[in-house]
């Protein structure tokens, strides 16, 4: 067989493969499969030899900032020890009321391999953790200041993420605390992605536009800074995650709900480790 | 000749997680298109089996890592190395000119391309959107310039670009 015949049967079977990638065949995040060692790789040796140089030259600030996160680790082992008499209370309160148990979900932490993805049209990123350690679409990632976003989809190694600063994330939401007189504020939050500053002229400045949380009711009066949390209503977040701070609301332009600009709690364009939230395989939340 | 293959798959490699790591144009979202820019390197400058493969590779990287619908970039790229086989005396040979001016163009094309064929929710809108097709003009010559420089070098390297001639009655 002359050379140029082997390259027109490569030609036949990576064109097959893509087809068959893109009919579900499981072969479709199968190239993202074969960049991840390099991906890894170059965030391994940013993370395991520059960083530690930058530590060396930056001793004196380490120190100092070691000091201060001994006293929030002991401040934190506090707290765990005075939680853990709330969910032995709250364990025994539900057996009472005859409540189901929370669902047994595992926080796994895993590394942000890279921003934008391929063609940086969506706000998502990468994580360099997948299926085979036991992600699933949908499961909600975290950061200690509060909710990032959603898993979009899977492949064995890697995961990619929607931000909640994306205009296609839409997370259902209630205010934290509701005010005074109701139960419950809810509504539906979602991105608001990026726009440029200023309107109607070609613009070349990128700013993140604040999270939109719709649909709450239109005579609420909402207070600055109020918290923002997943309601759980969906199935997909567990109840009571923070998503952020209500900036300011107004009646929407069609008079029947209000609408507030809401600061995300995590800072977005910032992530380089990440926890998500994984359910129990085929369970919700 | 038989390390054609390892030299196309180490610049789509190279290529990807370029795209994928480095931020885009300083005031844009959008990555540069060092994939389009190897796939328009190869439909300038090696035989057409060759371009067709790495279009296909190309196109599925950027697809899968982009949240793109499949195919869509693949079908892009297959049509832009068919349209530009012919054209190939106009841009030059497959000079460095040549392939910077052509993937300039083609980093806009396939922007407006998956914009329409993905039928994506993007914030903020025409004139945002125009300001970041503006700046994939750049983004697109800076994909050029670098896919040619590193296919150029690795093709020597390897021993496969004097070979060119023979190659091209294949």
């Amino acid at each position: 067989m002359k050379l140029s015949q082997y390259w027109y049967v490569f030609l036949g079977v990576s064109l097959v493969l893509a087809i068959a990638g893109a009919f579900g065949a499981g072969l479709q995040y199968a190239p993202r499969e074969v960049v991840y060692p390099f991906e890894h790789a170059v965030v391994w040796v940013q993370r395991h030899v520059l960083a530690p140089l930058d530590g060396v030259l930056r001793r004196t600030e380490l120190a100092a900032q070691n000091r201060e996160l001994s006293l929030t680790v002991d401040s934190l082992r506090l707290d765990v020890a005075r939680l853990q008499t709330v969910v032995a209370e709250n364990r025994r309160l539900r057996a009472i009321l005859d409540f189901p148990p929370p669902p047994a979900c595992r926080l796994v932490g895993a590394p942000v391999l890279s921003q934008g993805g391929s063609t940086g049209w969506q706000r998502l990123i990468r994580l360099g953790k997948g299926s085979l350690d036991g992600l699933q679409a949908g499961d909600p990632v975290l950061v200690a200041d509060g909710l990032v976003g959603r898993i979009e989809n899977v492949s064995p190694h890697t995961s990619d993420v929607l931000l909640l600063g994306d205009v296609n994330c839409r997370i259902a939401c209630e205010l934290d605390p509701p005010p005074a007189g109701l139960m419950a504020v809810r509504g539906v939050l979602s991105g608001g992605g990026g726009h440029g500053v200023g309107e109607e002229s070609l613009q070349f400045l990128y700013v993140m536009d604040p999270l939109r949380l719709r649909f709450l009711k239109r005579d609420v009066e909402v207070a600055p800074q109020t918290r923002v949390v997943t309601s759980g209503q969906g199935g997909i977040f567990p109840r009571g995650l923070l998503v952020g701070y209500v900036l300011e609301s107004a009646v929407d332009t069609a008079g029947l709900f209000r609408e507030a600009a809401v600061m995300p709690a995590a800072d977005l364009g910032n992530l380089q480790l990440v926890f998500v939230l994984a359910k129990p395989p085929g369970g919700g939340l | 000749m038989k390390l054609d293959l390892p030299v196309m798959l180490v610049l789509l490699v190279l290529a990807a997680v370029a795209q994928n790591l480095l931020p885009g144009m300083p005031g844009s979202p959008l990555k540069i298109p060092f994939l389009s820019g190897v796939a328009v390197y190869y439909a300038l400058n090696r035989p057409l089996v060759m371009a067709l493969v790495t279009a296909t590779w190309a196109g599925w990287l950027t697809d899968c890592g982009g949240g793109l619908p499949a195919l869509c970039t693949i079908t892009f790229l297959w049509l832009l190395v068919l349209l530009l086989r012919p054209l190939r005396r106009l841009l030059l040979d497959g000079s460095l000119a040549g392939v910077v001016a052509a993937v300039t163009v083609v980093a806009l094309l396939q922007a407006l391309w998956q914009l329409s064929w993905a039928r994506l929710a993007v914030s903020g809108g025409g004139w945002r959107i125009a300001g970041d097709l503006v700046l994939l003009l750049p983004a697109g010559a800076v994909a050029g310039a670098t896919a040619y420089g590193a296919g150029l070098g690795l093709n020597r390297m390897a021993g496969t670009e004097k070979l060119r001639g023979k190659v091209e009655r294949l």
